[in-house]
């Protein structure tokens, strides 16, 4: 059946915020949420007395959720939503806080995503990741998700004929946005050689195809027109949305995700076209990831993913700019902030507030994220569209 | 063919072990379940009960049409779709194991599944899939060839789930009896370096002492599993060179608890097969652990033979019922204490032995051969629990589908 999206009318997304990550810190997801809505304040006005709807996301905030969150920084809000979903839980926050404001449950939408780095967090989050990576992934000396994508890496590239140079070219255009990003964690240049010769982690995997895990916090704000006005905050445009999840269950290995489900949707509801678009910010914890969102959400051919990424720039200055604050791959990876960051720079590009390089023509932007390796594959997948509304 | 391991003669007294680290101990009460036959040797895949679909990793309903799931005996059968090699892990136990291949193989009943490859398997081959218990005692999918290969159970890879003899120095602790000179002799045939015997009374000779004495890879010790200080005093001049410790000893009288027993029977019986038992465990088993990472000769299982009625009892042997039924209650506990330190435990469960303290019971009976052979196979395979015999197998068949109905039926 044939699903009629109703518009995001009446919605606008504004403030992106981001706490520069830090490799690794002593403090706790609650501090580092507390540092956001501190730095949202300072940029905005906006009191707890404002903000009226809260969607929190955190790995590393345990035992709390939003309830903690709300009550440990002193929010009283109307309406809240806990959204544990990692890199697809940016594109999630879009779509519920803009229902939440649409609907009048609330007014303003504070989103915020928030993990910290104790030395010893990584290892916990993994040991509580989920019940299908105890039973049947971390027994096999995964220690984390590398060997799960190196599977998915070695059975893509066999599929597409796609070879480590492709992956490598994603990694070195993206280490090149992040050199102009003051705050991303990785910024020394990295060259073809480097990245071919570098340490092996789980074949096909090198150092330089995994994302570095740091902590950091990211938040954006949803709410009406008539608000952002009264705030004086710079607004983007919501065109349409799509989000899926435990799609193709049948395949034996992953090469593809939620996305080709609802693609057709997606580009229909905003009225544009891959073609259209000036910048991506995709979900990149490796880079075949990268290439099998850009594949899916109809940036090439199906099948024809390794002559598109040859044959595109991905750098600020070329033919589509991709995560221009470096990704993941180059930024670090805050845990779920890695599934916002996505979303707060996609609004910087269009609002003109870059960290970094400011993409040229940046009014539209795709937003895509991938989340939840709960055993052989990313569960959840989202994406949205978005478009810069006023500069303020 | 794979490559055969070098087995070292000493080791440098100075070089610091390596710690006993085991692979993560974290499991669902599903996959726990799935431990149990794995233990057996079983294959076997929760199937649904109303639309039978067979689905993997381990859960608790059908993910189909959400009926009621049980585990059911599969075809072994799958094809390897994509492989990787681990070079980097934060996981403590595979970090000393590295190179380390994984891959996802499709099972040829439907799923798919993560498994720990042998090193003779390619991507597209045809596999036969077992369930392993790995160091720390949970179940793990292990890829083989699907044609057997010369020395196919000396992959590297392979041998961390198993507890082969093949350059094993094996304790065997009474030697006295027809059983332990039987294993002592399989297991030098299945490459063992060196068997020591436990001798109980140095001064009372046994049958068969003669020629087994005389073998080169034999060497008879003195052992008795009613002494503490015997025990320990063995065990601080071999603890610390057994590989694989295994308990033979074993006191078996007829009598019945009211009429034909006696109490002395029942203290003898404890004291051997309990007390002996809990002497040897804790005279061997700390040292055994503190070496089970060891890389060039780990300490690797411990195993006990005992008498099936541990299950049901019986009424005519009811001390040999009794003391077995606490033996593998501390079989149990032992196990569940050396997950802890990657020492595996291993139970070989036997029926009636045809000898002369189980002349009342009828046939079938076992012979000391089979329960060597039965061992030497559980090691190999690294089958946590093995049951020897017709009596065994039909016993434990009757006990896992209603362990109450098989007490009784022990009731004339």
């Amino acid at each position: 059946m044939k699903r009629y999206q109703k518009s995001y009318e009446g919605v606008s997304l504004c403030a992106p915020i981001t706490i520069p990550y830090r490799r690794y810190s002593p403090e706790t997801a609650h501090w580092w949420a507390g540092a956001a809505l501190k730095e949202l304040s300072l940029q905005t006005n906006l009191t707890a007395n404002d903000i009226d709807g809260v969607i929190f996301s955190s790995f590393s905030s345990n035992p709390d959720t939003v309830v903690g969150i709300v009550q440990h920084l002193g929010l009283s809000p109307t309406w809240m939503d806990n959204i544990p979903t990692g890199g697809a839980s940016g594109v999630m926050a879009i779509r519920r806080a803009a229902r939440a404001v649409q609907s009048g449950d609330a007014n303003i939408v504070v989103c915020i995503a928030a993990d910290t780095n104790h030395i010893d967090s990584f290892q916990k989050t993994l040991d509580t990741f989920s019940r299908f990576s105890q039973d049947a992934t971390y027994p096999y000396g995964q220690g984390g998700p590398n060997a799960t994508f190196a599977i998915m890496t070695e059975y893509f590239m066999r599929k597409f004929n796609l070879t480590r140079e492709e992956f490598g070219k994603i990694a070195i255009a993206q280490r090149q946005n992040a050199s102009t990003n003051p705050i991303a964690l990785m910024k020394k240049p990295l060259n073809m050689n480097q990245y071919l010769d570098a340490k092996p982690i789980a074949n096909p995997l090198h150092l330089f195809d995994c994302v570095m895990p740091c902590a950091g916090a990211e938040a954006f704000v949803v709410t009406t027109p008539e608000v952002a006005e009264k705030f004086n905050l710079s607004t983007v445009k919501v065109l349409s949305t799509i989000e899926r999840h435990n799609a193709f269950s049948e395949d034996h290995i992953q090469y593809r995700g939620g996305w080709v489900k609802d693609i057709d949707d997606l580009w229909s509801s905003s009225n544009y076209n891959p073609s259209d678009i000036n910048f991506a910010q995709v979900y990149d914890d490796y880079p075949v990831i990268v290439a099998m969102q850009l594949q899916d959400l109809g940036f090439c051919e199906n099948g024809k993913i390794k002559q598109f990424i040859n044959d595109t720039d991905f750098t600020i200055m070329g033919d589509l700019p991709l995560n221009t604050n470096g990704g993941q791959l180059s930024a670090g990876q805050a845990g779920a902030a890695g599934g916002y960051q996505n979303v707060t720079e996609a609004l910087r590009q269009c609002i003109k507030q870059p960290l970094g390089q400011q993409i040229p023509n940046s009014t539209k932007g795709l937003i895509s994220g991938f989340g939840m390796v709960n055993y052989d594959r990313g569960v959840c997948t989202g994406a949205a569209i978005i478009k810069t509304d006023t500069i303020r | 063919m794979t490559k055969q391991k070098k087995y070292l003669t000493k080791k440098n007294p100075l070089v610091k072990s390596k710690i006993n680290h085991v692979s993560s101990h974290l499991r669902s009460r599903a996959t726990k379940a799935l431990a149990c036959h794995a233990a057996k040797g079983d294959f076997v895949l929760q199937e649904c009960s109303e639309c039978q679909y067979i689905s993997y990793p381990p859960r608790d309903r059908c993910p189909k049409c959400w009926g009621v799931l049980t585990w059911k005996h599969q075809k072994r059968h799958a094809t390897l779709l994509a492989e990787t090699t681990i070079h980097s892990t934060t996981d403590l136990y595979f970090r000393e194991h590295v190179p380390w291949r994984i891959g996802t193989i499709l099972l040829d009943v439907g799923p798919t599944a993560f498994a720990h490859l042998h090193s003779n398997v390619q991507v597209g081959d045809k596999l036969k899939i077992h369930v392993m218990l790995d160091r720390s005692g949970n179940p793990a999918l292990f890829a083989m060839p699907r044609k057997v290969t010369v020395n196919m159970e000396e992959d590297y890879q392979y041998s961390q789930f198993t507890a082969s003899p093949k350059g094993k120095r094996i304790l065997i602790s009474d030697g006295r009896t027809e059983i332990g000179q039987k294993l002592t002799y399989e297991l030098i045939k299945a490459g063992a370096e060196i068997v020591y015997l436990g001798n109980a009374d140095s001064n009372l000779r046994f049958k068969g002492q003669d020629s087994i004495s005389k073998h080169k890879n034999v060497k008879i010790i003195p052992l008795n599993l009613l002494s503490t200080k015997s025990v320990k005093k063995c065990s601080q001049q071999y603890g610390g060179k057994v590989d694989i410790l295994i308990n033979t000893a074993s006191y078996v009288r007829s009598g019945s608890i009211a009429f034909s027993g006696k109490i002395t029977e029942m203290q003898n019986a404890i004291d051997l097969n309990v007390n002996g038992l809990t002497r040897l465990a804790k005279a061997f088993c700390p040292a055994m652990s503190a070496r089970s990472g060891d890389e060039e000769r780990p300490a690797i299982a411990f195993l006990d033979i005992l008498s099936i009625f541990s299950l049901t009892s019986h009424p005519d042997y009811a001390s040999l019922a009794a003391s077995s039924a606490a033996r593998l209650s501390i079989i149990n506990s032992l196990r569940s204490e050396m997950s802890l330190s990657g020492l595996k435990v291993f139970s070989t469960l036997i029926g009636p032995i045809e000898d002369e303290w189980h002349q009342d019971i009828p046939p079938p009976k076992v012979t000391a051969e089979q329960i060597a052979k039965s061992v030497i196979t559980s090691l190999k395979n690294g089958q946590e629990l093995t049951l020897v015999g017709n009596v065994a197998k039909d016993i434990f068949e009757k006990w896992s589908a209603n362990p109450l109905l098989t007490m009784r039926e022990t009731i004339k």
